[in-house]
């Protein structure tokens, strides 16, 4: 089976720029910030202890903001693949190619969504972190998961 | 090849196309010359098929536009007007993801790209980001991107705007040879002697209607300003058989020499000029100040302003 075009073309550009692992970078500046901001203030000042059961509280934390950010990051991503090929110009070279615009959409959802899963992926060490303070976060991975997937199936087709 | 039947496309109160009427015969140049709002960019995208027209017909060998874009789309090469790139790819992953969405097999896309890039004269910038290109070397770009599926028909939307002399003359180049391999190009530009050297045919559209169709010749005659005639005896006689000669517009007697506006072909001219020969003492027979391509253009919409 052959990639789509469209598809292949959107990841290469992508992953090309530059602005790319900034993006990356500034996302994971700030959720690492975060974490290490709560991780400071929840440390007792004079044993250095860090009490585990704060482990959980610092999972939901950077759950919420993963989603928070999401929400900013998603619309952003997504509104430009079709408005930036009308702003280039290159829309209507490429609507005169055999593809459907069906197609054309939908590849280009696809290589959102694959930069989105990068940075999902790329912000699970700092969920280690939440593991290693000894936290009990287990239960709590259906609902952030779910908050996230849910913002990921009607949040990019939306932008 | 191509053919637009009675046309029509409005934007608004604004009518774009108004019973526009062309055929354009397979294998041949032709250029659709008309100021700024003519109407030309419209007839092309109703063409490529990016709008739907109104009313009328169009059609690209056979097969209608309305009916089957699909179809239309893998016959046609299309350059607009204004377009971009994506600046960054290289030249040849450009043509590269051009050439996958005609589901060109992989294998043959290589030695494809390297043809078409010779032909445009890129071959040496094949690694190149297309965002370091000049001008003119992103619209040979452009070109050889129509050219990846080996369409029949080509629809160049002013491809020589914007360019300097030197990139005009490549550009006419590569279509030469386009027409040498048997394309059939709809080319369009506002200005007549930009491109009227390489049409085989020439329409001439203003404000959504076809004004003139012809090659240069005919579209040359159409818009001759006139003959000066110069006989020794007999001028108020010449004057009133010329009067109703056919093909004569105009006929003013200023002592011996008769100014005539004549609009018709090289061979009715040379019609006349027997004619005269046998009726009167002829000592001259002249055209008045030969037109310029441009002038004949303007002479044709109405003057510099048709196109407002």
């Amino acid at each position: 089976m052959e990639i789509s075009p469209v598809l292949e073309k959107e990841l290469r550009q992508r992953f090309r720029t530059v602005k790319t692992p900034w993006i990356l970078a500034f996302y994971l500046w700030i959720l690492g910030g975060v974490v290490l901001a709560f991780i400071f203030l929840a440390t007792a000042p004079q044993s250095g202890f860090f009490d585990p059961s704060y482990g959980e509280g610092l999972f939901v934390i950077l759950s919420l903001i993963q989603l928070g950010l999401l929400g900013f990051v998603v619309p952003g991503l997504t509104s430009g693949a079709i408005s930036g090929e009308r702003e280039r110009q290159t829309l209507d070279v490429l609507l005169v190619t055999p593809l459907s615009p069906g197609e054309i959409v939908v590849s280009k959802l696809l290589a959102t969504s694959a930069f989105i899963t990068l940075l999902v992926v790329a912000t699970l060490p700092l969920y280690i972190l939440a593991f290693s303070y000894g936290g009990s976060p287990w239960q709590g991975w259906p609902k952030s998961s779910a908050c996230i997937w849910w913002l990921y199936f009607f949040g990019v087709p939306w932008g | 090849m191509i053919t637009f039947q009675g046309v029509e496309k409005s934007f608004g109160p604004v009518k774009a196309l108004d019973n526009f009427n062309l055929q354009v015969e397979r294998g041949h140049i032709c250029g659709l010359i008309g100021p700024n709002g003519a109407g030309k960019t419209t007839a092309m995208n109703i063409l490529a098929p990016l709008i739907l027209p109104d009313r009328g017909k169009a059609e690209v060998a056979g097969i209608d536009v309305i009916q089957q874009p699909r179809e239309v789309r893998r016959l046609i090469g299309y350059m607009p007007d204004a377009f971009g790139f994506y600046d960054d790819l290289r030249v040849g992953e450009y043509l590269g993801f051009f050439a996958a969405t005609y589901r060109i097999p992989s294998s043959r896309r290589p030695q494809l790209i390297s043809t078409l890039l010779e032909l445009v004269g890129l071959e040496s910038r094949r690694e190149a980001y297309v965002n370091i290109l000049s001008r003119g070397m992103k619209q040979r770009l452009s070109l050889a991107r129509c050219l990846i599926h080996d369409p029949q028909v080509l629809i160049l939307d002013e491809p020589a705007s914007g360019l300097d002399p030197w990139a005009r003359a490549e550009v006419k180049e590569i279509i030469r040879y386009l027409k040498q391999l048997g394309k059939t190009v709809l080319v369009s530009s506002h200005i007549l002697p930009e491109i009227g050297e390489i049409c085989d045919d020439i329409a001439i559209i203003q404000a959504g209607r076809l004004v003139a169709m012809g090659s240069l010749e005919d579209i040359t005659s159409l818009a001759r300003e006139g003959r000066r005639i110069r006989v020794l005896e007999e001028a108020q006689r010449i004057l009133s058989f010329l009067a109703s000669y056919p093909g004569v517009k105009e006929a003013v007697l200023n002592q011996e020499e008769i100014s005539i506006t004549f609009q018709g072909s090289l061979e009715e001219q040379a019609e006349l000029l027997r004619f005269l020969a046998h009726r009167a003492r002829l000592v001259e027979f002249a055209e008045i100040g030969g037109k310029e391509l441009e002038e004949i253009f303007f002479s044709l919409i109405g003057g510099v302003d048709g196109g407002d």
